[in-house]
């Protein structure tokens, strides 16, 4: 869905287009997972060359309880925007069970 | 040297690396687990669907087995991957569906680790990367 749709978005709290810290999109979206756009870092990081999500802002333009179902909405994005990503807002995995791979 | 900053009171090392495909210029961001015990590093084949791969580009079809059972999968080149501030050209990766629940879209395994020295400081939150060959 996308992220300004009234109809199940938060009308208080959610803004079309608003740049958002990670923790304020886990607030904002607990649970799902957002298709984000024009992600920056929070400061200048000084030394550190790869920066993950958790330590920069970003808009959201669309959210999903599933993986798959957002998927439609990053390939319209990238119609739009450089950069797209795809983020869970939830708790993450926390262990990784062995696999094989014959 | 370079520097790649993690959450270090996250049960797992979470980064992000970027993938780039056909249909677009700047890499597509991916949230992915640094895992040392995994020979292969795996991306999510909705991601790569995304900007352009598909399966009939792939080289091998794989089957992964775990204590669930089996799923397919299939081994695929992709332009270029970046991770830990380095990057690879025309990167074998494992596209391989992983859990919804899990919030990774895929693992950084030692095939592309293997390309670096590293030191990892977990009380820092750090990983400093030295690269020694590409």
């Amino acid at each position: 869905m996308l992220a300004n749709d009234t109809r199940t978005s938060p009308p208080a709290t959610t803004t079309s287009h608003e740049r958002l810290t990670w923790d304020q999109i886990c607030q904002r979206y607990p649970d799902e997972w957002v298709v984000v756009v024009e992600i920056q870092p929070v400061d200048e990081m000084d030394g550190v060359d790869d920066v993950a999500i958790e330590f920069c802002t970003a808009v959201v333009i669309a959210h999903h309880k599933t993986r798959r179902e957002a998927s439609p909405d990053v390939k319209a994005a990238f119609q739009r925007y450089d950069e797209v990503g795809k983020f869970w807002t939830g708790e993450l995995v926390r262990s990784m069970p062995r696999f094989l791979v014959p | 040297m370079k520097v790649t900053r993690f959450t270090p009171t996250r049960d797992l090392i979470f980064v992000d690396g970027h993938v780039w495909g056909p249909l677009h210029r700047r890499g597509r961001p991916l949230r992915l687990v640094v895992d040392t015990g995994a020979a292969e590093t795996v991306i999510v084949p909705d991601a790569l669907d995304e900007i352009g791969y598909s399966p009939r580009q792939g080289e091998e079809i794989t089957v992964m087995r775990s204590a669930v059972g089996r799923e397919q999968g299939y081994m695929i080149r992709v332009d270029r991957f970046n991770c830990l501030g380095h990057q690879s050209r025309n990167f074998r990766v494992h596209v391989q569906d992983l859990p919804d629940g899990w919030g990774i879209e895929g693992l950084i395994g030692i095939s592309f680790l293997r390309q670096l020295n590293y030191e990892v400081r977990s009380l820092e939150g750090r990983i400093c990367i030295e690269r020694v060959r590409s």
